[in-house]
Order: structure tokens, then C-alpha cells, then sequence
């Protein structure tokens, strides 16, 4: 062991207080970049394996695959996975709903000894089929046949027919297509099918097969773009975006694809690229500023030795050794420490999330998956070094730069100008003689506190910046998710549930009277979404807009409760809505870059408002004359049309008014259940046509998300401030070490600890004064900045707040903790003898 | 022989209002073997000549020549090398590195250049300047005047050109003081070691071979 080694060794153990706090400062930084990207990690593995529990581990699908084609897929060499099901064809089964319009087809598929999850296929109850005899079908198609598990089933299993002309197998769904001639089989049904999509499914187990359905995954997802055209015989991969005509059918996992290769929409990306960048931007500069700054105390700490190193011819080099083997020292610790604390915290935040209920969030069976991450692993290790290394070495130049008789002096920072100094009369009122000391000190060396200014203003900083970074998220999270006065919306799988029929009639009552529901609201619209055409718009028109443009309107009725409750909510009379109709009218336009809400019409309340309407769903084409005086014009949708439509205007019908003038067909049906699944489980029975939306799963899985999120951020925001406080505490401890033998020496001529105290306290003043404005002003600038990535690409803005509470906590915040500090670091130094203080320094 | 010279040495320090010239064109030579004491006000510049031979700082104008070599056309590498091995600098306040026990703290200049200390030689200058009881401890568990014969082995050591020394015993009671005075005069006799060194005291400033007088930054005596 060289003398380097032995002084840096030895010095690591003498200054074992400072040499903690250095690596307490160096493992939180590193932990919380390695917390950062494991979370992530895990979250993304999470989700890839809810993509996979849900729909099936596959990213591309084939289907109709002839055998031919499918030895061919095989011996493609990108696949990692290759499931297969085969296709049996549709059949035809026993109605129990035959009035439905819907074909009463159903695809049939055998599995191939592969295990059915994997194509994305779950069982709600019963077996999965082991033999040919047996079959599990689709939930609706179970409910439509009206059978139970254990019944046989009898299936005329050919070719989808529409008016005697054969259709390929993809077209079951189409309506009125039957199977005409066709081969009976009877099965035994052992489970029931947890389809999502549309249309009758059923799987069994048989052997033989015409084509395949092939369930293909990437050995190298990231490569999609490249295999994914070269698979289907296309040039690129906007082609087999855009559906053009590729050697196989198909269609991409997208969820999958998602969070596998991180591909969303631009405009997401673009979002989410910013946002994250600038708040690893922000923790980087933060855990590098921490280190930089714990290096620079114990080195100025240091300097004296330096010197006193350096005149008895220790060369830069040497010293610069020296402080670097320290350094490497502390980095030896502080880093496995950091990592491991950051593994920690990711565990215990996965634990937490998966006792909260990531049923909610990650699917069925799936719970938060933590996943260790490499990359994070490797920059918190690089970036740990690398700012240990050139803050170390930053700071044995600026060390080495001075003479070793001013090293020996500590005068480097304590660059004293002797200029004459007036003490402003207020400071010595209030802070007495300490003050006054404490104000020369302040004034006459500045840069001495310029370290401890700093490091309080980057933690003021980070503080605000990332607790704005957090409002934004919660604002940005609470947009997406309203609060709607329904929790279940029922809408027709395919047009054509005219109001006037009677049969429509009847399921609407019946669904009406449903127990267990609240607030049930009906909405129909003009069949095959039609407009009604206005007479005479050009008349009431806002300036600058085209009659062309604006001639038609979407036309919405509401049933008469709910069109009353509505317009009530927006300031209308019960005498104005009995005319039946609103105009909803609110768009939007850039003025000067500033968004403003207009109207693009000129109706009033108590306009004739007549229209044309033609529906082209009924044939011959049957035109439709319509009158009515307007309620009033609103600005607000109600929630349920809301749900649906996005439009800058949109007519709102009392439905008994609109029906006596035009063909209605069902729009939809929601309403506030307390049992939604029975609800659902009910409306199926009055008809099948009615496909169910359940937003209770989706409301209480944004409310655990909201959890989840806030956990997350807040554990963040702890972490950041745990490491300002750090920075803070070793700075300010350092430089009160420093100026111990200063303090020795006042003590020693007189200065009693009143006095002590006032000079702490107008420090106090100065140095969170200053920091704060530097904090707070630069705070909200990166706050913006923030808000900014937010709104990237974004339709709904997420509006900016001052965050007001966090500069509230960091002022308080500032003022307690340096004062604490100060405080802690004095008592600790009244405890020592004068002349031990003094002598320490002078040996 | 002349070993050291100081050629038209000056010092600055601070600008403008507060300027102070330590040191103002300040000549003169040393020969090998000799026992210089320099005298002065405090105030008058002594220490931050002494320091300006030992290279320790730099000057604002003029050199110095050590052996015949100007030790200020050195770069910072060189002069360290050369304060390693040429000079052996004691100041008033000894300077130790606390870090290290006495014997760490004697052989550090031989140990920056990874030489080792003779075993038989620091044994006997341990017993020379009393502390061969005392080789293991750190700085803060000795005296004054323990920590001074500490700082004088450290200069000893390597058996430099020139030995500086800063008021050695400003600090001292007269028994210490009387004891760290033999000590040098014993290298001086002995090993003909060149000892430049300043003191208040004019008693043992009369003991040395010659005496330098400073006053405001000039020579104004030099007596043999
Ligand atoms: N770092 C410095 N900055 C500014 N002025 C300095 C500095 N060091 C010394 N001086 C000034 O230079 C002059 C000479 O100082 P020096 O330390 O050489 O005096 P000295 O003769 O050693 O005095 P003493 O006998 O009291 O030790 C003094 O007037 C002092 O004020
Ligand atoms: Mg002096």
C-alpha cells in the first residue's frame, strides 16, 4: 500500500461523519435513478403480460391459413412462437332469439394440443374441451341458445350463404347469412367462453382442419417493422398498417406491440417522450448536483492537508490521486448501496401496489411484476461514477491551482476583501453584535457561501419543479377520467332497433324496470346517423362560416326526463323545453394563440329551426320534414351524448317531440347500476343485440391507478427531497466545520452564545432568502416547461397551476431546516473545548 | 559555495487599496554549509520570503536560484519534486497532516517518492530528535514542542540541500526552544547541513553564523 492509499484510507476513517453523509448523498442519488427505471421496467413487463393474459402471447394473427402455408410459416426462422388453431368453419345453431337480425352464425374452431390462453382465449366457467365431442362456446351464444354446460349441442357446421351465394368463413357475422347445406354434429358443451369480440364463437378439439388460424410471435419484436411486411409479402410497414392486400389475413396485437416495442401514437409518444425527459432531466441534474456538491465540501474541508501535502512535494498528480482513491472509496460504497436501496424501494412499492389491487390495473391473475432493469442498473452505475469521477477531480484542480502556502491558509475560498463595510443599522438592531459579525462574514466572503446557497436553491428547485410535475400528472390522469352519471351503457351491436318498432318498444320498458338500476336515460338519433338538413341557415350563421360547411346537424334525442334534466342543468325553463329541442353549440378558435369557445350559429331561444331529413337506410330513400321552436342554445353536452360524440354542435331532441317528425333508431341506454354484471347478465336476456360497456371496472380502475400513481410520485418526491436534504445538510455542516476555529476564537475573545445565536439566525435569513428566490424562480420556469410536455400533442390541455403549496413548503421548509441545521451544527461545536478547537486546526 | 541565491526577489500581495509589498527587490546569496538566522518586525516579510525560497508560493517578481538552478522556471511538477528533495521547510505552526502518526508524517516526503526509509537511519534520527516513544502517535496526542521535532525529521529526512525554518521555536517555552536550537545547530555541525532560519529571538539569532535583517519588505543588515 502506497502512502496515496494509506492517507486516502486513513482519511475516510477520521472524517468518518463527513465521509457518511457523502455517501448517504451518493446512494440516495443512485437509488433513486435505479428505483426510477426498475418501476418503469416492471411496470412495462406488467403490462406486457396483461396484453398477453388478455389477448394471447402473439403479435401477428393469420388467418385462414392452408396447410401449405402454414409448413412455410414454420420454417420461418424470426418466429419465437407459433400457435395455431384450425378453422372447422361456422355453423348454424338453435336460435333462442331468432327475432334478432344478428346471424345466428358461429365460427368454429379446434384448438391444436395448444394451450388456449395463448390465443388469447379464457374460460368464464367450466372445462376446456378435450375431445371432438365436446365444445366450450361463447358466452352470448350460450345465452342465446338458452343451454347450460353438460347439454348437447347440435351444429350445422358449412359455409356462411347469403341469398343462396356461398361467402368465405369471415363473413359470418354478416347479417341474414345462414348455412344451407351443411353437416351435423352433436357436441357436449363444457364450458362457457369469455369471448370479447363480437358474433358466436365455439372451440373443440378435433383434429382435422381445412386452414389454420396462426398465432405468430416475434423472436425480435423490436424488428417488427422489418419482419412483419416480409412475412405478408409487403414493402413496408405503413402498408401493413394501412390493411393494403398481403399474402395472408391478418391482424396485429397492438396491445402488445405497445408496451413490447414502445410504439403508441405519435402523439402519446411525443407526450410521453417530453414528459419523461425533462423529469430524468431534472432527477440526473439533481443526483449529479448532489454528489458534485458533497465532493466539493469534504475537499474544501480538505484543503488545508492538500497543501500542507503539496509544500512538502506531494505533486498535483499525487493529490489529485489521492482525492480521486477517496472518492473511489465512497463510490465503492455509496453505489452497490444505492442500487441495492433502489431494488428495495421498487419491491416494496410493487408489494404495496399488488396489496392495493392490481387486479384492477394488471388483468385476472396478473400482479405486479418487478422486473430488475439493466439499462437503469448501468446508467445509475455510469452516471454515479462518472459524476463522482469529474466532480472529484474538478475539484483536485481547483485545489492543485493555488499555491500550497494559500492551500495551507485555506484561502482559496475565502477570498477576503478587505473593503470597508457599513452594517445597515437594522441588522444591528435586530441581530446585535452577532449579526453584525455575521453580516461582514457574509459580505467579505461570499463565494465561502455560495455552495451552501446553491445547494439550497437546487433543492428549492427540484422541490417545486417536481411537485408541478406531479399536479400535472394528476390533472392530466383527472381528464381523462369523468365523472359520469352512469356507470353502464348498453348500445346496439348493429343498426336498425327503430324506436317505432314494437318490439323496441318492449326491450326498452323492460330494460327500464330493471332492479338494481338508477337514473336509466334512453338515447336514440336519426337512423343510420343522419343529419338533419337546415332551411335557411345562412341566416343565423356566425360570421365568416359557409352554409356549405354547416348546413347539417346531427340530431340526438334524449327521453323526456333526461332531455328536461338537461336542459335545466344549463338554465333553461320547464315553459322553454316544452318546444323540444337545444341546440348544443361550442367551438373552439386560436385567437392570437389563445384558445377562446364560440358559437357557430346564431339561434336564440325561440327560433324556428325546420329542417330536411333523408333516410337512406330504408329503400327507397324516405326524405322527413321537421319544425321545431328552439329551447335554448347550451354549451355543455350531457354526459352520456358526451361519452359518444364529440362535436362542436350537435342538436338535442326531447325524444317524444322528434319521434312524432322523424325515424329514431336506439342510440343507447345508460344508467347507474349497483350490480352492474347482473344488469348486464338481465339486458341479455331481454335481447342480444345490445352490446354492454361496464365503466364500474373502468371507474374503480382509475381510481386504483390514481393510487397508484400517487404512491408513485410521492415516493419520488420524498426521494428528491431526502437527497436536497442531504446536499443541504452537508453543506452547511461543512461549512460550520470550517469556520470552527473562527468560532474557537470568538468564543475565546468573548462572544457569548446569545450571540452565537444571532449570527446563526441572520445567516439563516440570508442564505434561505437567497436560495429561494433562485429556487422558486427557476422552479416555476422548469413547472412550465413541464406543463408544456404535458400538452405536446394533446387535444385536452392540462391547464397550468402555480404550485403554490409546494413553494408554501419549501419557504417554511427552508427556513426550519437551515435554521435546524445551523442550530445542530453550533451546539455541537459549544461542546468543544476552545483551545482543542484551535489546536486541532494548528497542528 | 554558494548554494542559494535570492535575486531581486519581490512580493505583492492584493491590489489597488489593499496592496502591501512583503517583499521589495530583495538580493542576496547563501553559501553551502551555513547557519543564516533572519531578523525583522513582524510584519517585515520574513515568512514570506522564507516561503518563496522554499517554493512553497510564487513570487511577483525576481527568483531564486537553488544549486544553481532557478527553481522558479520549474513547473508546478518540477517544484514539488524539488520541495520533495531540496528543501526541508518548518514552520511555526508545524503542519503536520493528522492523519498520520510521527513516523508516516517524518518519511511522507520519501514516501510521495516512493523511496523507502532507511530502517537504521529513521531509527536513529527518531532517537535524535526524542521521539522514538512516541513513533506511533498521531499529531493531536503530542506536544508543541513534540509536534516541532516532528516537522523538523520530516525536513531532515531526505537530507535536503536547505533547511527553512519559520520562527521553530516562536512557540515554544525556552527549555523547548533550547532543545530544537541543538537540534539544528547539531545538523549544521554535523552534517553540514545549510539552515536558513528565522526567529524574533536575537539570542539565538546569535548564534547563528550570520544574520539578515528585514525591514518593510528590504534587507537592511546582513552581519556575520
Ligand atoms: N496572503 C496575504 N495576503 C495579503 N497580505 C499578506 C499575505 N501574507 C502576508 N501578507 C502581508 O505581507 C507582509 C509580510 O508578511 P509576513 O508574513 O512575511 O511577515 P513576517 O515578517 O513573517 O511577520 P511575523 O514575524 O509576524 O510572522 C505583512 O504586512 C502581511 O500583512
Ligand atoms: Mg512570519
Amino acid at each position: 500500500m502506497t502512502i496515496l492509499h494509506k492517507i486516502a484510507r486513513r482519511d475516510f476513517k477520521l472524517n468518518r461523519k463527513r465521509s457518511i453523509g457523502t455517501i448517504v448523498g451518493i446512494t440516495l442519488s443512485v437509488a433513486l435513478i435505479m428505483a426510477v427505471a426498475t418501476m418503469l421496467t416492471s411496470l412495462r413487463q406488467t403490462l406486457i403480460q396483461r396484453e398477453i393474459d388478455m389477448s394471447g402471447y402473439y403479435h401477428i394473427k393469420l388467418s385462414q391459413v392452408t396447410p401449405q402455408q402454414l409448413k412455410k410459416i414454420r420454417q420461418n426462422r424470426d418466429f419465437k412462437q407459433i400457435k395455431t388453431t384450425s378453422d372447422l368453419g361456422v355453423a348454424a345453431f338453435d336460435h333462442a332469439d331468432a327475432a334478432v337480425e344478428q346471424s345466428p352464425l358461429l365460427t368454429l374452431q379446434s384448438l391444436n394440443a395448444t394451450k388456449p390462453t395463448a390465443s388469447g382465449y379464457h374460460l368464464s366457467s367450466g372445462t376446456w374441451p378435450q375431445t371432438d365431442q365436446e365444445i366450450v362456446i361463447s358466452e352470448s351464444a350460450m345465452l342465446a341458445s338458452g343451454l347450460k354446460i353438460g347439454d348437447q349441442l347440435q351444429l350445422k357446421i358449412g359455409k356462411p350463404t347469403v341469398k343462396k351465394r356461398k361467402l368465405p368463413d369471415s363473413d359470418a357475422l354478416i347479417e341474414q347469412a345462414t348455412v344451407v347445406k351443411g353437416k351435423n354434429q352433436n357436441f357436449r358443451i363444457t364450458g362457457v367462453l369469455n369471448a370479447d369480440n363480437y358474433g358466436y364463437q365455439g372451440l373443440t378439439s378435433a383434429a382435422k382442419a381445412k386452414s389454420y388460424t396462426v398465432y405468430l410471435a416475434l423472436k425480435d419484436p423490436q424488428h417488427f417493422r422489418r419482419d412483419l411486411p416480409e412475412l405478408l409479402g409487403l414493402s413496408n410497414y405503413h402498408q401493413v398498417r394501412e390493411g393494403k392486400k398481403a399474402r395472408y389475413r391478418y391482424s396485429l396485437n397492438d396491445g402488445l406491440l405497445h408496451w413490447e416495442v414502445l410504439q403508441f401514437s405519435d402523439k402519446t409518444m411525443l407526450m410521453l417522450v417530453t414528459v419523461a425527459t425533462i423529469v430524468i432531466a431534472v432527477i440526473m441534474l439533481t443526483s449529479i448536483f448532489c454528489i458534485r456538491n458533497s465532493f466539493a465540501i469534504s475537499i474544501t474541508e480538505k484543503t488545508k492537508t492538500y497543501g500542507m501535502l503539496a509544500s512538502v512535494g506531494a505533486t498535483k498528480k499525487q493529490i489529485k490521486r489521492i482525492v480521486l482513491l477517496q472518492s473511489g472509496q465512497l463510490g465503492l460504497i455509496g453505489i452497490p448501496l444505492g442500487l441495492g436501496l433502489g431494488v428495495l424501494a421498487s419491491y416494496i412499492l410493487g408489494l404495496v401496489v399488488n396489496h392495493i389491487g392490481s387486479q384492477f390495473l394488471f388483468g385476472r391473475a396478473n400482479s405486479f411484476q418487478l422486473k430488475f432493469s439493466w439499462i437503469g442498473l448501468l446508467i445509475a452505475v455510469v452516471l454515479g461514477w462518472a459524476t463522482i469521477y469529474f466532480s472529484a477531480s474538478s475539484s483536485a484542480r481547483r485545489a492543485s491551482k493555488v499555491s500550497p502556502i494559500a492551500q495551507i491558509r485555506n484561502e482559496q475560498d475565502v477570498k477576503l476583501t478587505s473593503k470597508n463595510l457599513r452594517v445597515p443599522k437594522w441588522i444591528q438592531r435586530v441581530f446585535k453584535s452577532g449579526g453584525v459579525l455575521a453580516y461582514k462574514n457574509l459580505r467579505r466572503s461570499r463565494k465561502k457561501y455560495r455552495t451552501t446557497v446553491i445547494s439550497l436553491a437546487v433543492s428549492v428547485f427540484t422541490f417545486i419543479a417536481m411537485s408541478a410535475f406531479v399536479t400535472a400528472a394528476f390533472n392530466f390522469s383527472y381528464q381523462r377520467f369523468h365523472s359520469l352519471d352512469f356507470n353502464l351503457s348498453f348500445s346496439p351491436n348493429y343498426a336498425g332497433m327503430a324506436l317505432k318498432s314494437a318490439k323496441t318498444q318492449a326491450q326498452i320498458q323492460a330494460i327500464t324496470k330493471l332492479p338494481d338500476t338508477k337514473h336509466v336515460q334512453v338515447m336514440t338519433a336519426l337512423a343510420d346517423n343522419g343529419n338533419l338538413k337546415l332551411a335557411g341557415v345562412e341566416n343565423h350563421l356566425a360570421p365568416g362560416l359557409t352554409a356549405r360547411d354547416h348546413r347539417e346537424l346531427q340530431l340526438l334525442a334524449l327521453d323526456r326526463t333526461a332531455f328536461r334534466k338537461y336542459g335545466r342543468a344549463n338554465g333553461l325553463t320547464e315553459q322553454q323545453l316544452a318546444s323540444g329541442l337545444i341546440l348544443f353549440d361550442n367551438d373552439t378558435q386560436t385567437v392570437n394563440g389563445k384558445q377562446i369557445n364560440v358559437h357557430n350559429y346564431r339561434y336564440q331561444a325561440g327560433d324556428l329551426i325546420s329542417g330536411s331529413y333523408q333516410d337512406n337506410s330504408s329503400s327507397p330513400h324516405k326524405k322527413y320534414q321537421a319544425k321545431f321552436r328552439l329551447s335554448g342554445v347550451t354549451r355543455k353536452l350531457p354526459d352520456m351524448v358526451s361519452f359518444y360524440w364529440t362535436m362542436p354542435s350537435i342538436l338535442i331532441a326531447d325524444q317524444q317531440v322528434a319521434q312524432q317528425q322523424l325515424p329514431l333508431v336506439l342510440q343507447s341506454i345508460v344508467m347507474d347500476a349497483s350490480k352492474p354484471e347482473d344488469t348486464i347478465r338481465e339486458v341479455r336476456k331481454i335481447t342480444l343485440q345490445l352490446g354492454s360497456w361496464n365503466l364500474d371496472g373502468q371507474i374503480r380502475e382509475e381510481k386504483t391507478m390514481r393510487l397508484l400513481i400517487s404512491i408513485f410520485l410521492y415516493g419520488f418526491i420524498i426521494v428528491i427531497t431526502l437527497i436536497g436534504i442531504t446536499s443541504i445538510f452537508n453543506t452547511i455542516t461543512a461549512n460550520m466545520a470550517l469556520r470552527q476555529r473562527e468560532f474557537a476564537v470568538l468564543k475565546s475573545v468573548g462572544m457569548t452564545k446569545k450571540e452565537f445565536d444571532h449570527m446563526v439566525n441572520l445567516e439563516t435569513l440570508f442564505y434561505s432568502l437567497k436560495s429561494l428566490v433562485i429556487g422558486v424562480v427557476s422552479g416555476i420556469g422548469v413547472a412550465l416547461l413541464i406543463y408544456w410536455g404535458f400538452n405536446r400533442g394533446q387535444a385536452e390541455q392540462v391547464h397550468y397551476q402555480l404550485p403554490w403549496l409546494a413553494i408554501g413548503l419549501a419557504i417554511v421548509f427552508v427556513f426550519l431546516l437551515v435554521f435546524w441545521i445551523m442550530r445542530y451544527s453550533l451546539r455541537k461545536f459549544n461542546r468543544q473545548n476552545i483551545i482543542e478547537t484551535i489546536r486541532k486546526e494548528n497542528v | 559555495m554558494e548554494l542559494l541565491r535570492v535575486a531581486n526577489l519581490s512580493k505583492i500581495y492584493g491590489q489597488d487599496s489593499t496592496k502591501v509589498v512583503a517583499l521589495d527587490n530583495v538580493s542576496f546569496t547563501v553559501a553551502r554549509g551555513e547557519f543564516v538566522a533572519i531578523v525583522g518586525a513582524s510584519g517585515s516579510g520574513k515568512s514570506t520570503l522564507l516561503h518563496l525560497i522554499g517554493g512553497v508560493d510564487r513570487p511577483t517578481e525576481g527568483t531564486v536560484f537553488l544549486d544553481g538552478q532557478n527553481i522558479y522556471s520549474f513547473n508546478d511538477d518540477q517544484l514539488a519534486i524539488f520541495r520533495r528533495r531540496q528543501v526541508g521547510l518548518i514552520y511555526q505552526f508545524y503542519n503536520l497532516i493528522p492523519i498520520l502518526n510521527v513516523t508516516e508524517n517524518i518519511t511522507l516526503p520519501l514516501d510521495l517518492d516512493n523511496r523507502q526509509a532507511d530502517p537504521e537511519k529513521l531509527a536513529r534520527l527518531l532517537a535524535r530528535l526524542g521521539l522514538t516513544q512516541r513513533q506511533d502517535h498521531l499529531p493531536n496526542e503530542l506536544s508543541g514542542g513534540q509536534q516541532q521535532r516532528v516537522s523538523i525529521g520530516r525536513a531532515l529526512i531526505t537530507e535536503p540541500a536547505l533547511l527553512l525554518a519559520d520562527e521553530p521555536t516562536g512557540n515554544l517555552d525556552s527549555a523547548a526552544s533550547a532543545e530544537i536550537l541543538a537540534l539544528l545547530r547539531q545538523a549544521n555541525r554535523d552534517y553540514q547541513q545549510t539552515i536558513v532560519m528565522i526567529t524574533h529571538d536575537l539570542e539565538i539569532a546569535a548564534q547563528a553564523d550570520r544574520v539578515i535583517e528585514i525591514e518593510d519588505g528590504h534587507l537592511v543588515g546582513d552581519v556575520q
